[in-house]
């Protein structure tokens, strides 16, 4: 398929520097694609006129009410290979484990319905087929559902949910994170093809809290793994890093980057841990991995409200369970069920277009604790080691609360 | 049986002996009555979706069940605002811009301009017609579920000026419909083609709402 290259001097620019462009992969695909042509057009159009070209509308595959992300080009007589360019997403599978024969399927149905242009994962997490005309979204669709895959989320319903690798290939990991994004987003397929949220919900899940899906800011409904006893330290081994590193070197990078100050390296060259202080940052973890292993009794942390800007700035999410064990069946029910309540009270309370995020910012935290049943807890306190506002009037009565709730 | 009980605003005297006229909108068939003495006119139906003409006057569109109460400030002018399901209009004119991609829809006689994807360009077009017209295009036969849908998504809007939050649409229908069919899974399988906020604000003649989907 001959249609005759756009002249792109400025996209050219961009293949110019030391590191890949994704120009280059746009202008391989432009070979066989006429649409891949007009697309280059298109974006060089855009770099001239230092505007974007691309509308937004609907399109959606038969009985699903999102997924697929629409473009219509306004300047299709111009290019008009390129005047339809709409975007698939796909869920990908929970720590995004493939076949490499699945991948080569993907591509290969890519290529027949559409520019064969694919982001493996986008910002959302999905798999983003992009470049589809409205024609081909359907059949493009009952391919990839045959493979075994499902659309994702777009517009204002729960989103494509993402887990960290996980237990199968790291041994950080606190808990089955495919086997929890796999039993909580089976529960939610209804609202994720179904849009009838104020707004985006997304969960994520992160298997310690080095948090490689970035949960913590970008999940309205981040599970984070921890542990609750102490850090696993083998001493022997901390000896040989001690010996490899030397001490200045351990001083420096491991114990006074310890965010609490609560490592200490012993003359013997052992290290003491004040486990009581610890606030389970991962670092002297990530740093002496042979050494150190996070606790055995380990669960999860729930979070909530993570966003970027939208109605108020960016905002990261808040502990609204300290520590759950995510074990057996009735575990992860519960987790189930925490989701739903919260899902059903924003649907009820929040106002249009406003994250879950927001909406705690507005009513406050205790309110929105009270009205999914949840109770509150001292590790919910914004900087607790350093807030000066304590009120001192009802502490005793508080505190036996706390102790009463602490032994149910 | 659905009966429609026709009373004057403000003294709440019965209207007597008034022709009254049931039009359902799925299948089109009309039922002719006449109020009694307490201004009441019976009819043999099944519930559905559709208009109430007094006088040859529509008083009431929507849901058709039960006991109807329609209230009349005057016998020939027709109430503006607040009825159930009114149609929306007033604030509309042509939303096309330069440049932009439209496609003609045939309704009866007439040609109806609609965007690529087949939203109104102008909202005062849209007629019951037009519905159907869209409908057929999308492949879709409009039942009185259908209707009930429309006519509460054009309601809504008449009064809102805004397209209703999906929310608000399956918590409405959960009233009507209970909790079976007034679900969320249910609008969309009826709307297949994107959903009741999508399909139904097309078919209803309603601006898309905004947002990626």
């Amino acid at each position: 398929m001959a249609k005759k290259p756009h002249a792109t001097p400025n996209l050219d620019q961009l293949e110019g520097g030391p590191w890949p462009s994704f120009v280059t992969g746009l202008k391989r695909l432009a070979k066989d694609k006429d649409m891949m042509v007009d697309l280059l057009g298109q974006l060089e159009h855009s770099y001239q006129t230092k505007k974007g070209f691309w509308k937004g509308g609907t399109v959606s595959v038969y009985g699903y009410g999102g997924g697929v992300i629409p473009r219509f080009s306004e300047v299709a007589e111009k290019f008009p290979e390129s005047s339809e360019f709409h975007t698939l997403r796909v869920m990908p599978a929970p720590g995004m484990h493939y076949t490499s024969d699945v991948l080569r399927k993907i591509c290969d149905i890519w290529e027949r319905h559409g520019s064969g242009l694919i982001a493996l994962h986008g910002q959302s997490g999905d798999i983003m087929l992009q470049g589809c005309t409205t024609d081909n979204v359907q059949p493009a669709f009952d391919e990839i559902n045959e493979l075994g895959f499902d659309m994702g989320g777009a517009g204002p319903s729960v989103r494509t949910s993402m887990a960290c690798v996980g237990a199968a290939r790291c041994e950080h990991s606190c808990f089955d994170e495919g086997r929890a994004m796999r039993t909580v987003m089976n529960n939610f397929t209804d609202d994720l093809h179904r849009p009838a949220l104020p707004y985006k919900f997304k969960f994520k899940f992160s298997g310690c809290a080095n948090d490689c899906m970035n949960s913590i800011q970008r999940a309205d409904m981040a599970v984070i793994g921890t542990w609750r006893d102490d850090i696993q330290v083998n001493q022997e081994e901390v000896k040989n890093f001690v010996q490899a590193k030397g001490r200045e070197h351990v001083t420096e990078n491991v114990i006074t980057r310890c965010p609490t100050s609560a490592l200490k390296l012993k003359d013997d060259d052992t290290l003491e841990i004040d486990n009581r202080n610890c606030v389970r940052c991962m670092h002297c973890i990530n740093v002496m991995t042979r050494a150190l292993k996070p606790g055995k009794d380990r669960g999860v942390t729930v979070l909530l409200g993570g966003k970027r800007t939208l109605k108020i700035g960016d905002l990261f999410g808040t502990v609204i369970i300290p520590f759950m064990k995510l074990e057996s069946d009735e575990d992860y029910e519960r987790l189930n069920e925490i989701a739903e309540e919260i899902i059903d009270f924003f649907a009820e309370n929040a106002l249009e277009h406003e994250r879950v995020g927001e909406m705690i910012e507005r009513i406050g935290l205790p309110s929105f604790l009270e009205g999914v049943g949840l109770d509150v807890d001292p590790a919910m306190v914004t900087r607790p080691r350093t807030n000066p506002y304590i009120r001192l009037d009802t502490w005793e009565e508080e505190a036996a609360k706390w102790e009463a709730r602490k032994s149910r | 049986m659905i009966y429609a009980r026709i009373t004057m605003k403000g003294t709440g005297k019965p209207l007597k002996r008034t022709p009254v006229q049931l039009v359902f909108d799925a299948d089109g068939v009309r039922l002719d009555g006449r109020t009694d003495r307490s201004g009441v006119a019976a009819f043999d139906a099944e519930p559905g979706s559709g208009k109430v003409l007094v006088d040859g006057v529509p008083r009431y569109q929507g849901h058709l069940a039960g006991s109807l109460e329609i209230e009349l400030w005057s016998l020939t002018e027709r109430s503006s605002g607040d009825d159930e399901g009114a149609p929306a209009g007033g604030c509309c004119g042509s939303t096309a811009y330069p440049g932009m991609r439209t496609e003609v829809l045939k309704v009866n006689s007439d040609e109806v301009l609609t965007d690529s994807e087949g939203y109104l360009v102008d909202l005062s077009d849209w007629s019951e017609e037009f519905a159907r017209a869209r409908a057929r295009a999308e492949g879709l036969t409009l039942t009185s579920e259908h209707w009930e849908v429309i006519r509460f998504l054009r309601s809504y809007y008449e009064r809102h000026q805004v397209q209703t939050p999906a929310r608000d649409i399956i918590k409405h229908f959960r009233k009507a419909w209970g909790r079976g069919k007034g679900s969320n899974r249910y609008l969309h399988d009826i709307f297949p083609r994107g959903g009741p906020q999508k399909q139904g604000n097309r078919l209803a003649g309603l601006l898309r709402t905004k947002g990626e989907h």
